[in-house]
């Protein structure tokens, strides 16, 4: 049994001094899926103090502004997945929502905690990242916006300080026409961390020519990007199946390039490619279903 | 024995009389129980694999308020063992497996005893750990029990080797392997895998003891056997038995991981010193994994001489186990295997050496399947390749190769009609699955271009309850006032189902209806009749018998005192609707709960007195095996089986699923149908978890890196099977009872390498290592050059 000090905090403001003044000896907690098993190992430091934020009614919810879904850190995986907002304007995020763990983990988890925790395995920011998400920080002495795909330094490292609260991921809707999907590969079909995941984004013009690509790999790179060299290759292209093998082949010779080769590279390597070429595959097909809907 | 066709309550799908208590949370398990003055104890572990301990400084635990006990193994100059007693209680001079509890606290809350625990310095002088089964075995210097040659062990069945890592060889000779290999057109060599895996009981190990005065010693205990605590506390201790009580609780699942003695002795003595008071140990998922033992990993090579008919002439096994840091039950696990390993089906020529090794890693225990699920995975992927080898459909090759009454078995027993058929096994899977034969190598090529590709395979097995030569099992029924009964019996329900059956046999016998019978859960040594073991799927059949016979005992007491009452012959009597009926005159009969606590007459007279009835039932004609041949007779009986599957493999990922799965054994004697549904699903969904995912894996030091339900998966709701087929093929078996056999362990004995043939059918891919994940499904596709285009 670990031992510290518990404080329920009533407002941002409240969870923000106690964090100005403890730093790096207090942790936040939400949904607690990820910090209770960490304090569970024998070697983890504990905190002096865990500073609950579940209730802080300023955290919660999921809402739309300005052409923005604006996600407060404290929404669940549970939630965002059956958010309609999400489904109509950011479908796989609400898809990656729904894989994760187990129905338990996903009614406790929160995208919140999925972020600030920055595992490379985090289902929901693939999604976040293509989206173009941006990450609102708070603590006493600054608010700061920026980039969710500049937030993120190296697996478990953010540019969060240690007073910091995250309180808002803002997220562009997806241009009208866009269709997204994401696609996880574990070692079971529930309860499992991403081996790898892709999440993707297209837009087609009336032509069927693709006028925009998104591709943002999970658990492949040591921090999330789009890899933008794969999606120039689609861009004015019509699909096809050899142009998402290509693509997919692109997404696998980058993240080698970061990589290295390492003994888990003779899997990986064709397997992401497979990913890409599927997860583009999927976008088409919904594509495909709009167009027909349309006609 | 009752065998009549039709029953009234045999073979039927009775709920589980521990359902109500168990899905409400009512039942009491051991962490449930708290005792006053109970204090809470955690283990100190071994942080390396092999090492020397030099020193152990426990003054600043003892100094820490609310510290009751300390121990070291250096206050415990004590031995445990099982068939071989190689264990200390704590580590003592040296520590063989990194997660080997070396020190222990007792304290008045469990916070301040783990706080005690790190408040422990321990130098330790590493020695070099042996982690690999073939590097172990061929040692000479590093040894990992230098006293091997000391240890007392169980001198008719158990040959340590001292001087080396090897602490048991089991020998199989029959006929002439030289000559057997001489006449085969064809020889087929090959070696296979299996690493260590988890138990995985959804309640982990605990125990609550207390040392009283005059070394009376009371034991909660989550375990399999309360005798078998029992009689290991005692004779570690040098206690009589009479002072040791041991109770079991309600337990939740065991498969093998408690079938021995694990806390008890270690509890018992912190009891003892801190003066009495009773302290309580439960296993956390972590110690389950990497202090509490796992299942023993096996490497081994098989050779085969075939004719080009399809007949084997000769077949050589060597098997390596490897136990871990110590024997428990790897030595039998050994043996079993050995008089085992050819598997069901007939050899003039063959020749198994199984060897039980130490290496520094977690030891090994028993497990559902007692060894034959590892062997299996090798045997049954090898007879596939077998009939490759010579051209013949892996069906056609099997219906030549299995046994078949008049055939004898690997040490020497004769097969008759009662034994099983293992051939009506596999051709009921056969059916299930529609096999036609190997696809052609176009009809996969034009397959994988799809994207899905489906396989089908099929896998035969066998196993017989690996138990001593007198094993026996005993059992008394009470009958209340209301002319209902209570049974006391001690092999234990830990979640196998079989105190169901029971009432079953009861109600059948005795023609009482099921609401009226009782089982008393929470086995107490103090209360209940002896029993060997909960293991090796034994309890049905003999324990089975057991209550028939208290039965019989019921029904003769019954009739000596309605006799006196109808002053008529002891025989004239029959048992139905809860009455002892004179035969020829059915108007004449007395209710079972006028005679339940003693007969009384009109003018007040009694007779009989309160009616309890005792069966006993103790293996016949077992024998020891010979040292050198191993022939000799050590079966009760066999239980034979097959399962066939389906599975569909996704190309490019190597993913792949289990579409269905027919099982088929042969029971004897449907007892139960539901729960023998019940048993035989949950047999092969924990097979396909071995199949699939679950291994422990070892840093290059030696430490177990996966001890977490994070790193070491077991399948989920999601990941089992769309088709189960559970079959049931009844030849009834002479000894059983109503001719029943275990099937408790057999449904998780050869589900991985029917998933392994079926995946070759699927992609020609040959698998030899378990667990098959799919990477390596994917890796093998890379190898197989004619399928990647």
């Amino acid at each position: 049994m670990k031992q510290f000090e518990y404080i329920n905090a009533k407002s941002i403001q409240e969870a923000a001094e106690i964090l100005s003044v403890l730093k790096n000896e207090a942790r936040i907690i939400a949904g607690g899926t990820d910090l209770l098993i960490e304090l569970r190992r024998p070697n983890a430091k504990t905190p002096q103090t865990v500073v609950d934020i579940t209730s802080v009614k300023e955290l919660k919810g999921i809402s739309e502004s300005n052409g923005s879904i604006i996600l407060k850190p404290l929404a669940t995986h549970t939630e965002i997945h059956k958010s309609d907002l999400v489904k109509k304007f950011a479908g796989f995020l609400g898809e990656a929502a729904s894989v994760i763990g187990a129905p338990q983990i996903r009614n406790r988890g929160t995208v919140g905690g999925n972020v600030m925790n920055a595992a490379t395995c985090a289902d929901t920011v693939p999604a976040l990242i293509a989206l173009g998400a941006k990450v609102t920080l708070h603590s006493v002495t600054a608010t700061r916006t920026m980039p969710i795909v500049d937030f993120f330094i190296k697996p478990y490292k953010t540019k969060a300080n240690a007073d910091d609260i995250l309180t808002e991921i803002k997220i562009p809707k997806l241009p009208s026409g866009a269709k997204s999907a994401f696609i996880k590969l574990g070692r079971r079909n529930a309860l499992s961390i991403s081996r790898l995941s892709v999440a993707a984004v297209l837009v087609q013009d009336k032509s069927g020519i693709i006028t925009e690509a998104r591709i943002v790999p999970g658990a492949a790179l040591p921090t999330w990007m789009r890899v933008t060299e794969a999606e120039r290759m689609l861009i004015g292209e019509k699909p096809t199946e050899k142009l998402f093998e290509a693509a997919g082949k692109k997404v696998s010779e980058v993240m080698i390039s970061f990589t290295g080769r390492r003994w888990s590279t003779e899997y990986k390597e064709p397997v992401i490619g497979v990913l890409v070429r599927r997860a583009l595959e999927k976008c088409i097909i919904l594509l495909n279903e709009v167009r027909k809907n349309e006609c | 024995m009752n065998t009549k066709k039709e029953y009234k309550y045999i073979g039927k799908s009775v709920p589980r009389i521990d359902a109500d208590e168990k899905v409400t949370g009512q039942a009491r398990y051991v962490s449930d129980i708290s005792m006053p003055g109970m204090l809470h104890a955690k283990m100190l572990t071994s942080p390396v694999a092999h090492a020397k301990i030099k020193k152990i400084d426990t003054s600043k635990a003892k100094a820490l308020d609310g510290v009751v006990a300390v121990l070291t193994g250096e206050e415990l100059d004590y031995h445990v063992g099982l068939y071989l007693v190689d264990k200390r209680i704590l580590a003592r001079d040296k520590v063989r497996y990194q997660g080997e509890p070396v020190a222990a606290v007792a304290a008045e809350t469990l916070e301040i005893a783990e706080k005690a625990i790190k408040l422990i310095e321990v130098e330790y002088e590493l020695l070099k750990p042996l982690l690999d089964v073939e590097e172990s075995f061929n040692e000479k210097e590093n040894l990992i029990h230098p006293d091997l040659g000391n240890y007392s062990h169980l001198k008719a069945a158990f040959f340590p080797q001292p001087g080396t890592n090897i602490c048991h060889v089991s020998k199989i000779r029959k006929g002439d392997i030289d000559k057997g290999f001489a006449e085969a057109d064809v020889i087929v060599e090959r070696e296979y895998n299996n690493p260590s895996v988890q138990h995985v009981p959804m309640e982990t190990h605990g125990a609550i003891v207390q040392w009283g005065v005059s070394d009376k010693v009371m034991i909660y205990t989550s375990a399999q056997s309360p005798f078998t605590v029992r009689n290991l506390f005692c004779y570690t201790f040098k206690l009589p038995h009479q002072k040791v009580r041991v109770v079991v609780p309600y337990v939740g699942g065991g498969f093998g991981g408690k079938a021995g003695i694990h806390f008890e002795p270690l509890v018992g003595c912190l009891s003892r010193a801190a003066g009495g008071r009773p302290v309580k140990l439960i296993a956390t998922r972590e110690e389950e994994y990497n202090t509490l033992p796992c299942r023993c990993g096996l490497k081994f090579k098989i050779k085969t001489g075939l004719k080009k008919n399809g007949k084997i002439t000769a077949q050589k096994l060597v098997l390596l186990w490897s136990a871990g840091a110590y024997a428990d039950y790897a030595v039998n696990v050994t043996r079993a295997s050995g008089y085992s390993a050819g598997g069901p089906y007939y050899y003039e020529n063959l020749c198994t050496d199984s060897y039980t090794v130490y290496t520094n890693q977690v030891f090994g225990t028993a497990y559902r399947g007692f060894g034959h699920v590892e062997l299996f995975w090798g045997l049954e992927r090898h007879m596939d390749l077998c009939a490759d080898k010579i051209g013949i459909d892996p069906y056609e090759f099997k219906k030549i190769n299995l046994l078949k009454p008049d055939n004898t078995t690997a040490t020497g027993e004769i097969v008759t009609d009662s034994s099983g058929s293992v051939r009506k096994c596999l051709d009921a899977v056969i059916k299930e699955i529609n096999w036609s034969g190997h696809k052609t190598n176009e009809e996969k090529i034009t397959e994988i271009k799809s994207g899905k590709v489906r396989g089908k395979g099929f896998a035969v097995l066998h196993k017989a309850p690996a138990m001593p030569t007198n094993t026996s099992s005993s059992c008394v029924i009470k009958m209340n006032e209301n002319g209902s009964v209570i049974l006391n019996v001690s092999a234990t329900d830990y979640g196998n189902g079989t105190y169901t059956p029971l009432t079953q046999i009861i109600a059948e016998e005795m023609d009482i209806p099921l609401s009226k019978i009782h089982v008393a859960f929470e086995t107490d040594t103090d209360r209940d009749p002896y029993d060997w073991q909960t293991v090796a799927s034994r309890f049905m059949p003999m324990g089975g018998r057991a209550v028939i016979n208290a039965c019989n005992e019921l029904k003769k007491k019954m009739s000596e005192v309605a006799a006196k009452v109808f002053e008529c012959s002891q025989d004239d009597f029959i048992f139905e609707d809860e009455k002892i009926i004179l035969k020829n005159n059915p108007e004449k009969f007395i209710p079972y709960e006028k005679l339940a606590t003693g007969y009384v007459f009109p003018n007040g007279n009694a007779i009989g007195g309160p009616l309890i009835g005792v069966g006993v039932y103790i293996a016949e004609g077992l024998t020891n095996l010979d040292k050198e041949t191993g022939q000799g007779l050590p079966a009760f009986n066999w239980t034979f089986g097959a399962h066939g599957v389906e599975v569909e493999v996704d190309v490019e990922t190597g993913e792949f699923t289990v579409l269905k799965i027919a099982s088929a054994l042969d029971v004897g004697k449907v007892m139960n149908e539901a729960s023998l549904k019940g048993q035989l699903i949950g047999g092969v969904v924990q097979g396909l978890g071995t199949a699939i995912c679950e291994r422990y894996v070892y840093s290059s030091d030696g430490r177990l890196l996966n001890k977490s339900f994070t790193d070491n998966k077991i399948p989920t709701a999601k990941d089992i099977p769309n088709v189960f087929v559970p079959i049931f093929i009844e030849t009834p078996h002479d000894k059983g009872a109503y001719g029943s056999r275990g099937a408790a362990e057999h449904p998780m004995i050869s589900v991985a390498p029917a998933i392994g043939n079926a995946l070759k059918d699927a992609l020609g891919i040959e698998l030899t290592e378990m667990p098959i994940r799919f990477e390596d499904v994917w890796s093998a596709m890379q190898k197989e050059k004619t399928l990647v285009g």
